[in-house]
């Protein structure tokens, strides 16, 4: 079902993810991004749709790179970029928020 | 009813108290000598209001003035849930700054309103007028309501009151015996039965599981494009309706029915489950916390429709959500 909303691709340390990340498919999504090894950013620009369900997935996903000792580089489309600051989320443990051209001035990621 | 006084020596710290007027000249007698009070304790006064409410203290100021800020409440009367949360924000930014802030807020919610929308916005803000006695508490600050009864009829005034802890009266700040606690009057709420549904709407699926939630969201889309909804509102109605969808299919019952209609200038979205499971008094009221895992539905929803109504019955839970073409295209969203 997940792969029916959204698509993963990995271009050397980035994975792309596109399409709708929703309750349906969000841990399918999470899952699918923490097999991955060896992954910088995490590309979510191309995500039209992003749910709360989404958002608690990313919480997951920091996490767990925070609990490796990592920090993930995380790309937002502007739906999802939305979805986060109505949920008071200007940072999320484990992610650095970058712009395409990388990091935002004044972002608090990893914080 | 016991006086209390709102400057810094000897206040109570949190003062959220109704001014209701019925002149000009009650205007003046209530409210100027708070804002002397105030003005001569140090605190910085913010006043957020109308434009005849504001000729008429700055000309009952004079040269005292120049030391209030005027806000317009355009500045801060967007949907309601976005205007309870920009209030939040200024007076989180006042705190940390570390200087108590006095704010005098003339609610301006009915002006812009379509005279036939299907809700009474007025009622629909009040919930937010009880929580503030919650969600501002911590800030430390004054906010002076200031409801006019020229404007609203005399049962919202009497709502108002209720919900206010304080009253600004001619004789000064006294406590009100009559408030209503904010958790009772939240669960209150949530028992008052909605106006039927039209007969005949745009849009009427039912929804069995999350994975149909694709599908409710394509013909959303498609409906609000269609009633000549922008992108961006577009995507405001898909992703409130969403939220409120799962949580029907996660915690209420499927199946789940979804209804779309227009009336006068508002989209109107309706999410029935057979769970029954009644609302807790507070949902999607309190913005969550960092990392929280559930509960961020609701709160999506409030902050992305006008505004959101609730009933429980026996059998159902209704949650219908409002979205005015006018107030929905007002941007941009500021919150956060």
């Amino acid at each position: 079902m997940g792969s029916v909303l959204c698509s993963i691709d990995r271009h050397g340390p980035t994975l792309v993810v596109a399409g709708e990340i929703d309750a349906s498919n969000a841990q399918w999504v999470g899952e699918r991004i923490g097999v991955e090894t060896g992954v910088h950013t995490v590309d979510l620009s191309g995500v039209r749709f992003c749910s709360a369900a989404g958002v608690t997935m990313l919480f997951d996903l920091g996490q767990d790179a925070v609990g490796r000792g990592d920090v993930l580089r995380l790309l937002r489309s502007p739906q999802l970029d939305r979805m986060l600051r109505l949920n008071s989320q200007d940072a999320i443990e484990g992610f650095t928020f970058v712009a395409d051209g990388g990091p935002v001035p004044g972002s608090a990621g990893g914080s | 009813m016991s006086q209390v006084d709102i400057t810094r020596d000897g206040a109570p710290g949190f003062v959220h108290a109704a001014l209701i007027v019925d002149s000009d000249r009650s205007l003046r007698e209530r409210l100027l000598p708070a804002l002397d009070r105030s003005l001569s304790a140090g605190e910085a006064v913010v006043m957020a209001v109308g434009a005849h409410t504001e000729r008429v203290v700055r000309a009952a100021l004079g040269g005292r003035a120049g030391a209030v800020e005027w806000s317009a409440p355009g500045a801060f009367y967007q949907r309601l849930g976005l205007t309870f949360s920009a209030f939040r924000d200024h007076l989180a930014h006042r705190h940390a700054a570390g200087r108590r802030v006095h704010v005098v807020a003339e609610p301006d919610i009915v002006a812009s309103a379509d005279p036939e929308a299907p809700i009474d916005r007025v009622a629909a803000y009040l919930p937010y007028e009880a929580l503030c006695n919650q969600a501002y508490a911590v800030f430390d600050c004054a906010v002076t309501c200031l409801w006019d009864s020229r404007r609203h009829p005399a049962l919202v005034i009497e709502g108002v009151r209720d919900l206010h802890p304080f009253e600004m009266t001619a004789v000064g700040v006294r406590a009100n015996l009559g408030f209503t606690a904010t958790a009772d009057y939240l669960a209150g709420r949530n028992l008052i039965a909605l106006e039927p549904p039209p007969a005949s709407v745009d849009l009427d699926l039912e929804v069995g599981s999350l994975g149909e939630l694709a599908g409710v969201r394509a013909a959303l889309r498609g409906w609000a494009g269609g009633r000549g909804f922008a992108v961006e509102a577009i995507d405001d109605v898909v992703t409130a309706a969403d939220g409120i969808v799962t949580n029907a299919v996660e915690h209420g019952r499927p199946p789940v029915r979804v209804r779309g209609w227009q009336a006068a200038d508002t989209l109107v979205v309706q999410v029935d489950d057979t769970g029954a499971v009644p609302l807790p008094a507070f949902g999607g009221y309190r913005p969550p916390s960092p990392g929280q895992r559930r509960g961020r539905g609701l709160w999506i929803a409030r902050q992305l429709a006008d505004a959101v109504t609730t009933h429980t019955t026996d059998s159902h839970t209704h949650v219908r959500l409002h979205f005015p073409h006018e107030i929905t295209h007002r941007g941009p969203i500021t919150n956060g």
